[in-house]
C-alpha cells in the first residue's frame, strides 16, 4: 500500500510563492499612479486581500497606504474603484455652473 | 531645516483657466508669505472626480512642491478653507521635492509604465 502523502498546510504552500510585485521590479508606490493601483482593487473598490493577491507583507502594507491616499485625493472611488476618464459628460458639467 | 512637501490642489472644474491660475497663485502667495518656498508646480489638467466634492463632478488638478515648516501648512489649510472654489487640499511630506517632481513628470509622460511591468510579469 503506497504511503499516503501528507497534505501541505497553508503556511507551507505560501512559503513557495514569490511576491508578484517584487518579481515585476516595482519598488515605489505612488498614490498618483492609479493605473497601477487599480490592479489591486475589485470593481467595487475593495482592496484585494493578501491571501488572494499573494503579495509580500511589506508590499501589501505600502500598497494599501497608497490606495487609501488615492481615495482621499479623489483619484479612486471608495465604493466604485477606478473611474474612467471619458470626455462625453464634460460639456454637461460646464452647463451646470 | 525645512521640510519638503507635495501638495495636491483640486479646484472647481467649471472654472476658467485664468480663474484657476489666480486661485493657485493665491495659495502660493499664502505659502511664501508665511515663510515657505515654492519649488515647482505641475498641472494635471481637468479630471473627472472619483466622487462628488461639494456637488462638483470635475476638478482641475495641480501639484505644488514646496518647502517650509508646520506653520506654513497650517496657514495654507486655513486659507484654502475660506475659498469655496477649492475642493480639496491634500498634502504629503516627501523626502526631496526635486525628485518627487521628476517622478511625477515621468508618470505623466507614461501613466501606464508600472502597470505594464506588472501585467507583463504576471502575464494576464
Amino acid at each position: 500500500m503506497p504511503k499516503k502523502r501528507k497534505k501541505k498546510n497553508y503556511a507551507e504552500r505560501a512559503a513557495h510563492r514569490e511576491c508578484p510585485v517584487q518579481k515585476a521590479g516595482v519598488t515605489q508606490f505612488d498614490y498618483k499612479d492609479i493605473e497601477f493601483l487599480k490592479l489591486f482593487i475589485t470593481s467595487k473598490g475593495k482592496i484585494i486581500p493578501r491571501r488572494i493577491s499573494g503579495l509580500a507583507a511589506r508590499t501589501q502594507t505600502k500598497l494599501t497606504e497608497a490606495i487609501k491616499q488615492a481615495r482621499n485625493a479623489g483619484l479612486l472611488s471608495f465604493s466604485e474603484g477606478y473611474i474612467e476618464q471619458n470626455d462625453e459628460s464634460q460639456e454637461h458639467s460646464h452647463q451646470r455652473r | 531645516m525645512n521640510n519638503h512637501y507635495e501638495m495636491l490642489l483640486i479646484t472647481d472644474g467649471a472654472l476658467a483657466a485664468e480663474e484657476h491660475q489666480a486661485l493657485v497663485k493665491k495659495i502660493e502667495d499664502v505659502a511664501t508669505k508665511s515663510g515657505g518656498v515654492i519649488d515647482g508646480e505641475v498641472s494635471w489638467g481637468r479630471r473627472k472626480l472619483a466622487y462628488e466634492m461639494r456637488k462638483r463632478k470635475f476638478g482641475n488638478y495641480v501639484l505644488i512642491y514646496l518647502q517650509g515648516n508646520g506653520t506654513v501648512i497650517e496657514e495654507i489649510r486655513k486659507q484654502a478653507g475660506y475659498e469655496e472654489q477649492i475642493l480639496k487640499v491634500f498634502i504629503l511630506s516627501v523626502k526631496d521635492t526635486a525628485k518627487a517632481k521628476e517622478s511625477f513628470e515621468a508618470l505623466l509622460a507614461d501613466p501606464k509604465k508600472t502597470a505594464k511591468l506588472m501585467t507583463e510579469s504576471v502575464g494576464a
